[in-house]
């Protein structure tokens, strides 16, 4: 048992505040800061559903943003594990195990105002896709598909995306 | 081994992991808030990408092993058996019957594979007579159709309830996407084993998804010779044509918009050519028939955005036919005997995750089962076969439980996960299975795990016929657990585990009261090391070290518990990446049998060569399995008058497949 003690308060000794983040951490700050940086059309609801579905880890990393104001409205952080509530929704992102079930999740949103989110390599019929370029994570944007929701990505996105898909 | 050396690898294990930590990326910058970076300067961040081995699944504080399809197909394992024969702490032993799984001191003959959850896709397997988890070719799966196996050791009554000492093994089954087409497969091994496999994968355009799986295995075994019976009157020790087996098994799954049904069956004979029984006659037919069969239907989905639930109903099968042959009827005039066990339940099981706090998971609940048969038959026969007399036994338990528990994110670093599951059986006193565990992770790459928790087993329906009224109550275990896992690079990792388990009120016998009495205590305590690393180019490899020292009741070196196990696994692609090659290596400590003999340590081998790729829809593997011929032996779990089992030499695989 001594053992452990000591185990354990070598580690403690050795931690420190800050580190580089994780790939979650980052696919969250992506997310975030795409969905900041696009148009919704008008609505009266008081909060922005922000939802991960079948992605705990990017839904952990978003954690530190709920409660936050984005478009005037509080952020809520929700992790989906069903499509039953992604109408709900103004921010989904679906992860890697959703991908194969991408037809059927784009039916089940219709024509709301959803922006889609995801990392999957396979997946392009998204709004924005996350990607690994070399090193670092880059987003394209189709806005076939964005606008089929009916958002707006800001121009600054369009700027900073690797590249952009037009209708 | 003695505890000295235990306390040195423990001290060897702390300078490993300081090192490990150390070499680890701290960066020292002050504390940044995500939320404040700009896109801009997002795009332009060092990352730590995540782990490309495989990552556990199982909600779980202690230190999950996997094997994936992919180390199924490269190492070329036929059961679960062999599976778990791979994994860091765990053996097997083989008696010709069942494969029994044994580590931290579980394991002991004549368990069965009992103190162990055996899960499929969330549904527990054991049967309700024995508790036992059937891991060969007995239990429920083809591993063709499995997509990863988790063995996460440690207590699991917090969540699971009864049985979950040891540890739990999850395996989570493929679904019809994965295959997406007809599979047709044979296989012949050595002993004249052949098996023939079709399989059938689907996800339909509305999102449905099926798998349906059926297979056959058929095989004659061996003649065996055992030294014990080597005399005249005994055929000179030789069971001649008495081992062969034949298995069936079904399968489907079938899911859509949160529903998800899913069957298994399979039906297992086996000849046991080891004349496992004090009174019955060597070299004549000894057979066993074990059929285990569920259908467990699920429902998932959100209520709202912060409320999720799981809902189960299961039902579950065992069937137990034995028929053997007494050596000595000239008394009783009983010359044939039959057993007619089956097993019925069904449960009902309500899960929910609320995440209504930021920072919080609350995992609540409640099951239901309800073991509604429980039946033992055992008929006794004359010479001309007329029935003479008849012994039934029937029991039954509802068992009803809650569970309630809180993983709470401290900040990045910290985390604590406390939970409790109240069971309430029919025929014993609830009992509390606690639990708390706290997570700490210094960096990205580091985690700390520092758990305590109890579980318990509730004695069976075959331990009930067969102890005093009063002694029938359940065994309990406490662990303490320290586990660390540092991530080199997403494609190094390094776990260890430091544990300790306390058993206790276990069944003994106590010769003053000629009883059997649950007062009994022992522990068990060890070390254990893996090493995992990948490489882009397809190279894999995992090996792991497992020290351990458990004690029986009376304070003696347990039975067939090795001090030491070690396991190399090495896989890579050859031939221009179409073919890839797996070796493995296990070694295994000496241990103890039941008469307390020494049996020597042993270094088996087996080496798989898979095709990597497809050739018009055709795939093949071909295994050796002992590659060095190695002579060995095992703990027997009978120990009728041999306390030790010799195993098989060298013998062969060969799968082919072909999609359709």
């Amino acid at each position: 048992m001594r053992r452990l003690l000591i185990l354990l308060c070598v580690f403690v000794s050795l931690s420190v505040a800050a580190e580089p983040l994780s790939e979650y951490q980052l696919k969250a700050g992506f997310a975030y800061n795409i969905a900041a940086y696009t148009e919704w059309p008008a609505t009266d609801r008081r909060n922005f559903n922000f939802c991960t579905l079948n992605e705990e880890n990017v839904g952990l990393g978003l954690a530190q943003f709920e409660g936050k104001q984005l478009h005037g409205r509080r952020l809520v952080i929700a992790r989906l594990t069903s499509l039953v509530a992604i109408r709900q929704c103004q921010v989904l992102y679906i992860g890697e195990r959703e991908a194969a079930n991408l037809p059927h999740i784009l039916k089940q949103l219709g024509d709301e105002s959803v922006l889609t989110i995801s990392d999957a390599s396979q997946v392009t019929a998204v709004c924005v896709r996350l990607a690994l370029d070399g090193e670092r994570l880059v987003f394209d944007i189709n806005l076939e598909h964005c606008q089929q929701a009916r958002l707006m990505p800001g121009s600054n996105l369009m700027r900073l995306a690797r590249v952009v898909t037009k209708p | 081994m003695s505890d000295f050396r235990v306390g040195g690898l423990c001290r060897l294990l702390f300078v490993t992991l300081s090192l490990a930590l150390a070499s680890g990326r701290v960066a020292a910058d002050d504390k940044e808030n995500l939320a404040d970076l700009s896109l801009e300067q997002l795009m332009q961040r060092e990352v730590v990408w995540a782990s490309k081995i495989a990552q556990q699944i199982s909600d779980s504080p202690s230190a999950v092993a996997i094997v994936t399809a992919a180390d199924i197909r490269a190492y070329g394992y036929r059961t679960l058996a062999d599976v778990i024969n791979s994994m860091r702490g765990l053996y097997t032993t083989y008696d010709r019957r069942y494969q029994y799984m044994g580590g931290r001191g579980f394991g002991a003959p004549e368990d069965y594979a009992g103190r162990i959850m055996l899960l499929i896709d969330g549904y527990a397997t054991q049967d309700n007579l024995f508790t036992q988890a059937y891991i060969e070719d007995s239990g429920l799966l083809d591993l063709e159709i499995i997509e990863r196996v988790e063995y996460v050791p440690g207590t699991g009554s917090v969540t699971y309830g009864n049985n979950a000492l040891l540890g739990i093994i999850n395996v989570v089954t493929k679904n019809g996407r994965d295959f997406n087409m007809a599979q047709l497969s044979a296989e012949f091994a050595s002993h004249g084993m052949q098996k023939q496999r079709v399989t059938m994968g689907k996800l339909f355009d509305n999102g449905a998804d099926l798998l349906l799986s059926a297979s056959v295995l058929n095989a004659d075994g061996q003649n065996h010779y055992f030294s014990a019976y080597d005399s005249p009157t005994t055929n000179n020790g030789w069971a001649e044509n008495i081992d062969d087996e034949r298995n069936k098994r079904l399968f489907g799954k079938f899911s859509f918009e949160g529903w998800t049904l899913e069957a298994a069956y399979v039906d297992r004979k086996k000849v046991v050519p080891t004349n496992p029984d004090y009174f019955t006659l060597f070299n004549t037919p000894y057979a066993i028939d074990d059929a285990n069969a569920f259908v467990n239907l699920r429902y998932e989905r959100d209520f709202g955005l912060k409320l999720h639930s799981a809902s189960r109903l299961y039902y579950g099968y065992y069937g137990y036919n034995a028929s053997r042959e007494y050596a000595d009827y000239s008394e009783d005039n009983i010359r044939y005997g039959e057993r007619r066990h089956e097993g019925r339940w069904w449960g009902l099981e309500q899960k929910f995750v609320g995440n209504w706090f930021a920072d919080h998971a609350i995992v609540f609940g409640f099951e239901f089962r309800n073991d509604f048969t429980q039946h033992m038959s055992r008929s006794y026969f004359s010479p001309t076969y007329d029935f003479l007399e008849a012994r039934e036994e029937d029991y039954s338990r509802t068992t009803t439980s809650f569970f309630l528990a809180d993983e709470y994110r401290i900040n990045d670093q910290w985390s604590i996960n406390i939970g409790a599951r109240f069971d309430n059986a029919s025929d014993l006193d609830g009992n509390l299975s606690p639990r708390v565990a706290v997570i700490y992770r210094p960096s990205l790459m580091t985690t700390l795990k520092a758990s305590y928790s109890e579980a318990f087993r509730m004695p069976n329906a075959n331990e009930i016929a067969s102890t005093p009224v009063e002694a029938v109550a359940p065994e309990y275990v406490a662990a303490s657990e320290l586990v660390l896992q540092h991530d080199f690079s997403p494609r190094m990792r390094l776990t260890g585990s430091i544990y300790r388990y306390d058993r206790s009120d276990q069944l003994v016998f106590d010769f003053s009261q000629y009883e059997y009495v649950p007062t009994g205590n022992s522990h068990a305590d060890g070390v254990e090391l893996e090493f995992e690393r990948s490489w882009e180019n397809g190279v894999r490899t995992r090996s792991s070290l497992a020290f351990q020292h458990s004690e029986n009741t009376e304070g003696m070196d347990a039975v067939n518990s090795p001090n030491v196990l070690g396991k190399f696994n090495l896989t890579f692609p050859i031939v221009a990446d179409r073919v890839r090659l797996g070796f493995e290596a296990q070694y295994i400590g000496p241990r103890l049998t039941l008469e307390r003999r020494e049996i020597s340590s042993t270094t088996l081998a087996n080496l798989t060569l898979s095709s990597e790729r497809k050739w018009h829809g055709m795939s093949a593997s071909f295994s050796i399995r002992n590659l060095f011929d190695k002579e060995y032996e095992v703990v027997s779990p009978s120990g009728v008058l041999s306390d030790s089992l010799r195993m098989d030499g060298r013998t062969f695989w060969l799968q082919l497949n072909y999609d359709l």
